[in-house]
């Protein structure tokens, strides 16, 4: 006797995927529904504002005829969602039994065979089971085969079944057709910009309605579709004259004095936020959120909902600026016409056409440096918690979801050459030193304050003087709704390493302090007791070629206690790790210079993300020191550089954390 | 043509108050016809469903989107509308005019070119 074993069909859809794509094809077809609904409300303020006797009909009526093609069209949708649904449960557990069926015919296969065939056949006893199992198998593999065909079949049926919600059931002559060819995407952004000018423009109050109530997604989408609202709210400051007891009279009376600079203003600012009632404080959001969503005390969060329009609001500002600048003047159009000209007069034109080149170019690079970094911030949907235009443009960001749970919070305090235009190239470099943000680990950008534009800039201590209490204020605001025992990590980097020192000057205190590459150790600091953080632990990043130590011998006056100590970092007693390798596979990568200390993956951003977690860090390898008799002195021998073998390849020692710290 | 009241203030405001909706109308719409695209190619071995979900889908997935683009469309005509009653209310309290008819035999085409149904005749 002899049986054959059928073949597995193979069955191979990718159940969760198709699961997750039909219920997301559904709820945002919903989601379209529920925001064609907001629309007709809207639509009907035109039964009020729109009157005129031979078209108004029309006008108020038409957007009621999209309402039953869209609910065909979420329930046909619905309804193939329903069927994907019933195909995937069906179908997941017919998967497996293939899978286990075709994981077991080999070795069946195998049985059978040896049990019938050859010279080494087996009793009787052994065929009959063989047989058996082989029939069982067999008897699985059909009723799997008729499971999976009946399945294909109601799931079919089911699909052709739906009717409705297709192109057809679209007016075919739609009420208020307009006469050019619909866009693909409608650009509601050009749309609403025209509107001032046809009907004038509107006041900050004017746009309330429209935004109350609204996701912060949603509101992200107004933003998007009403830039000249935007920008109007982002540009709305307090009024001069405010009711006695209003909300913008108590928040004005609480933020008096520059109180949101002080420790002691901040929660003050806090205490009367937390009295105004939740419909106030939204209001104030929405109505100037420039204003307070820059405002140390105001809850983060609700920062970042008042800076989506912010944002928004000040990139039409600035591209509004861009256009009003116009193009590069033109020499030509400067040279008096006409001959026999004086000399004299094409000297005075050249003068003033050079004069207007150089102011134009220096307004136009400043426009640029702002619209590329607010083009990022508003695309990339950044948490923005401060941002201004004041000079090159100034921006805090925070990246995760600050709240109870958050256990490492990290702030990156960029340098020389950080302005709005950077903050793409920060933030990469902060992504280098996270993890996946998350309620647990927070970080922040935190370039709230104007930085040097050049390395020739940095002699000064304007930057750090300016700075240095706004990034202490920050902290001030951050330590409200921090957890306590959260652990924090503040980076300074170049410029910024002083402008931080400066600002633990100021108040600023920090469960870690890492100096990478810094000018400077903060001016008037020399020491952990010259700052409000003296407990910090402490940590030194920089490359052995570093052309920062110039100014860390040079620019004590300015980044440090005084031109006659410097400001190198030693004197802060930081434990110094090792900034080692761009890739720690490679030893021919030794990092040097001052530019690639986040290069992701790299021995020095490895070493950060370790202070920031709290997990391992790799020491620096010190310099050996060789007596010589050599009139130059002892020489000095870097094992890092001389044997780089030894140390890559994961071979750099590594030390834990909890062990360096105080 | 009779009388109108159009108020450029209140209009402005609504259709501020459109475009907001109409821009998450055309995300969402946009969102769900991505979600049908990405279903379309994961039916694995199933191809009788895949080919059943196309027929379903096909004359679908742009439906969402083209109501979004018809709000938009809508909105549009009303804006121009607008102006052009607006407009003609301004040459009337300059000219102390007839406007009524000025309008209407001036602007019944303009009318007409946008989508308005029944125009009247100057």
């Amino acid at each position: 006797m002899t049986i054959r074993l059928g073949i597995v069909p193979e069955l191979d859809v990718p159940w969760d995927q198709l699961s997750d794509a039909a219920k997301e094809m559904s709820q945002r077809a919903a989601a379209a529904g529920s925001y064609l609904v907001d629309a007709q409300t809207a639509w009907t303020g035109l039964k009020d504002a729109y009157r005129q006797p031979d078209t108004e009909l029309e006008v108020h009526a038409a957007l009621a005829e999209l309402d039953d093609p869209m609910l065909e069209w979420t329930a046909a949708l619905a309804a193939a969602r329903d069927a994907l649904a019933a195909f995937v449960a069906a179908g997941r557990p017919l998967q497996a039994e293939a899978e286990e069926l075709a994981a077991a015919r080999q070795a069946l296969a195998a049985h059978l065979a040896a049990a019938l065939d050859g010279d080494e056949a087996q009793g009787d006893n052994q065929a009959e089971r063989a047989l058996r199992r082989a029939e069982a198998f067999n008897g699985r593999l059909a009723s799997l085969r008729a499971d999976w065909q009946a399945l294909i079949s109601e799931t079919s049926a089911a699909l052709k079944g739906i009717s409705g919600g297709t192109l057809d059931s679209l007016p075919a002559t739609p009420l208020l057709a307009a006469s050019a060819a619909l866009p693909a995407t409608p650009p509601w952004a050009s749309f609403t910009s025209g509107l001032n000018e046809l009907f004038g423009p509107l006041t900050p109050e004017s746009y309330l309605a429209s935004l109350t109530g609204l996701t912060d997604q949603e509101l992200r989408e107004w933003a998007a579709a009403n830039p000249e609202g935007a920008a109007l709210l982002a540009a709305n400051q307090l009024p001069a004259w405010r009711m006695p007891g209003s909300a913008e009279a108590v928040m004005a009376q609480a933020m008096d004095n520059d109180a949101a600079l002080t420790e002691a203003g901040i929660s003050t600012i806090r205490d009367a936020w937390k009295g105004l009632a939740p419909g106030d404080q939204e209001r104030l959001l929405l109505l100037y959120p420039a204003v307070f969503g820059a405002l140390n005390g105001v809850p983060f969060a609700k920062r970042i909902r008042a800076n989506t329009i912010t944002a928004a609001g000040y990139r039409e500002t600035v591209a509004t600026r861009q256009e009003q600048l116009g193009a590069e003047p033109d020499l030509n159009s400067y040279l008096p016409a006409g001959q026999h000209q004086h000399r004299a007069d094409y000297q005075r034109a050249y003068l003033q056409y050079t004069e207007d080149l150089e102011t134009w170019q220096t307004e136009h690079n400043r426009l640029a440096t702002l619209r590329t970094g607010l083009d990022f911030a508003v695309e990339h949907q950044m948490q923005v918690v401060t941002l201004s235009l004041a000079g090159d443009g100034r921006i805090v960001t925070m990246d995760g979801a600050l709240g109870p749970g958050t256990r490492t919070i990290a702030t990156l305090v960029p340098g020389t050459g950080a302005d709005l235009g950077q903050l793409e190239a920060y933030t990469h470099r902060l992504d280098a030193l996270n993890g996946e943000p998350s309620t647990g680990t927070v970080s922040f950008y935190w370039q709230g304050t104007d930085l040097p534009d050049e390395i020739s800039d940095n002699i000064t201590t304007s930057f750090n003087e300016d700075g240095g209490p706004l990034l202490a204020a920050f902290d001030h605001a951050l330590d409200l709704e921090a957890q306590p025992d959260a652990r924090t990590t503040y980076i300074g980097y170049s410029a910024g390493g002083s402008l931080l020192g400066t600002g633990e000057r100021e108040g600023l205190d920090s469960t870690n302090i890492v100096y990478v590459a810094p000018a400077g150790t903060g001016h008037n600091v020399g020491s952990p007791e010259d700052t409000a953080n003296p407990d910090a632990n402490r940590y030194w990043l920089q490359t052995r070629d570093d052309p920062i130590t110039a100014a860390q011998v040079l620019g004590g006056g300015y980044h440090g206690p005084s031109f006659w100590r410097g400001g190198s970092p030693t004197a802060m007693n930081p434990v110094r790790l090792e900034t080692g390798f761009l890739r720690p596979e490679d030893p021919e990568s030794l990092m040097g210079g001052h530019t690639d200390y986040f290069r992701r993956d790299s021995t020095s951003a490895t070493n950060i993300q370790g202070v920031i977690e709290g997990t391992e860090v790799s020491a620096y390898v010190e310099d050996q020191i060789h007596q010589t008799f050599s009139p130059y002195g002892p020489l000095i021998v870097s094992p890092l550089e001389q044997n780089p073998e030894d140390y890559a390849y994961g071979n750099l020692e590594t030390v834990t954390v909890e062990s360096l710290e105080k | 043509m009779g009388s109108w009241r159009i108020s450029p203030r209140r209009l402005h405001m609504v259709l501020v108050d459109v475009a907001a909706d109409g821009q998450s109308l055309d995300k969402a719409a946009g969102d769900a016809a991505a979600a049908g695209d990405d279903a379309s190619s994961l039916f694995g071995s199933a191809a009788e469903v895949a080919e059943a979900f196309s027929a379903f889908w096909s004359p679908r997935s742009e439906v969402g989107q083209r109501i979004a683009g018809l709000v938009y469309g809508k909105s549009q005509v009303v804006a121009e509308a607008g102006e052009l009653f607006i407009a003609a209310d301004g040459q009337m309290s300059e000219a102390a005019a007839d406007f009524a008819e000025t309008l209407n035999a001036g602007d019944a085409p303009v009318l007409a070119a946008r989508g308005f149904g029944p125009v009247p005749q100057p």
